[in-house]
């Protein structure tokens, strides 16, 4: 989905991302897949912080902009500022799901 | 800043319209003025309208109607001539009287953008706010 | 000011926060004074030099060096020597509540990123 007005200001919609997307030869091909699942994970977290780092930045540029009197638009500034809270809420929650998912790991007794 | 044009534009149009109004109660009131056949006569004066650039309207300036006036058969009037004329404002009533109509209206409709441009940054404020 | 997360950001929020209250205060004289004989109106601006400051990334932390500039505006002087044109300051008193509200938001969701980043762990 492409919404055109705010893509002008810099923003890029957020496309959920896929992970591991060879799941048709799971088992057969063992190790090498989660290698490659694991892969897809790991470069899905750094997307997610390189695009809240994006987002904050809008923010914060439109924020100064409002400032020093340059604004076109309130709702340029309004929405970018909500995008990076919402943004920020996902990407903390993300990492509090993981870090807890790795302590449940840890407690496991082998 | 540019977030406010609405509100700016609005204003230009307030200032023009209030103008307009103030010289049509100025040539309404005056409409029975006399002079003296060796003066001009008083001269109504009309508004002249011009659109900003960066939108909006201004005052460009004041055309006045013709000194001539018209002259009136008078002699009871202090100052009439040796013919007993005097001269009278070439002001047509009922054109000042339409065209104060027409002057209100755009003061009013500008006073509701004026309200509603508020009302357009009040809801734009409250975008993401839970 | 000092905030708690200062960065160039916030110091740029908080002196444009002291140049629109400054404006407000400035604004709410001359309405006062609208009637008042021989009275000059006058306006704030605080944009062109936090612009400049901003551009020249002489924008250091705790500087104050912004201070904004209050002069007397050229509106036409009235019989009694006043100059204020109510219309006009009433729409800049109206955009300087909005402006300030900008920035008491922006001010606000930026506390609050941090707050939501170091919120529930």
């Amino acid at each position: 989905m492409s919404i055109s007005g705010i893509e002008s200001v810099g923003f890029t919609p957020y496309v959920a991302p896929q992970v591991g997307t060879t799941g048709s030869t799971a088992l057969s091909t063992g190790t090498s897949d989660v290698t490659g699942s694991g892969k897809a994970f790991g470069s899905m977290v750094l997307d997610g912080l390189d695009r809240l780092e994006r987002v904050q930045d809008t923010s914060d540029q439109l924020a100064v902009k409002a400032a020093t009197g340059d604004l076109t638009a309130i709702h340029d500034y309004t929405i970018a500022a909500t995008e990076a809270n919402v943004t920020t809420q996902l990407t903390v929650a993300v990492r509090n799901k993981a870090v807890e998912a790795f302590n449940e790991i840890m407690r496991m007794q082998v | 800043m540019g977030a406010f044009d609405m509100l700016r534009i609005a204003n230009t149009s307030l200032g023009f319209h209030q103008t307009w109004l103030d010289a049509l109660a100025n040539n309404i009131a005056n409409v029975n003025t006399a002079k003296a056949t060796s003066e001009n006569a008083f001269q109504a004066q009309m508004v002249i309208a011009r659109a900003r650039p960066d939108g909006g309207v201004d005052v460009a300036g004041i055309a006045e109607s013709d000194p001539e006036g018209r002259v009136v058969n008078d002699p009871e009037s202090a100052l009439a001539d040796a013919d007993g004329n005097v001269r009278m404002p070439d002001i047509d009533m009922a054109s000042q009287m339409s065209q104060l109509v027409m002057a209100q209206r755009g003061f009013q409709a500008s006073v509701q953008v004026t309200k509603d441009a508020q009302e357009t940054y009040a809801s734009a404020l409250q975008i993401g706010r839970s | 000011m000092s905030f708690a997360v200062s960065d160039a950001v916030s110091q740029v929020l908080a002196s444009a926060l002291d140049g629109v209250s400054l404006r407000q205060r400035v604004i709410a004289d001359n309405i006062a004074n609208v009637d008042t004989p021989g009275f000059r109106a006058s306006s704030v601006d605080f944009e062109t030099q936090l612009k400049a400051a901003i551009s020249d990334g002489s924008f250091e932390e705790g500087a104050d060096s912004v201070t904004a500039t209050t002069s007397p505006t050229d509106t036409p002087v009235g019989a009694n020597g006043n100059n204020v044109d109510l219309r006009k300051e009433t729409m800049a008193a109206v955009q300087s509540q909005f402006q300030y509200q900008i920035l008491t938001r922006a001010v606000n969701e930026r506390f609050n990123l941090v707050k939501t980043a170091a919120g529930q762990f």
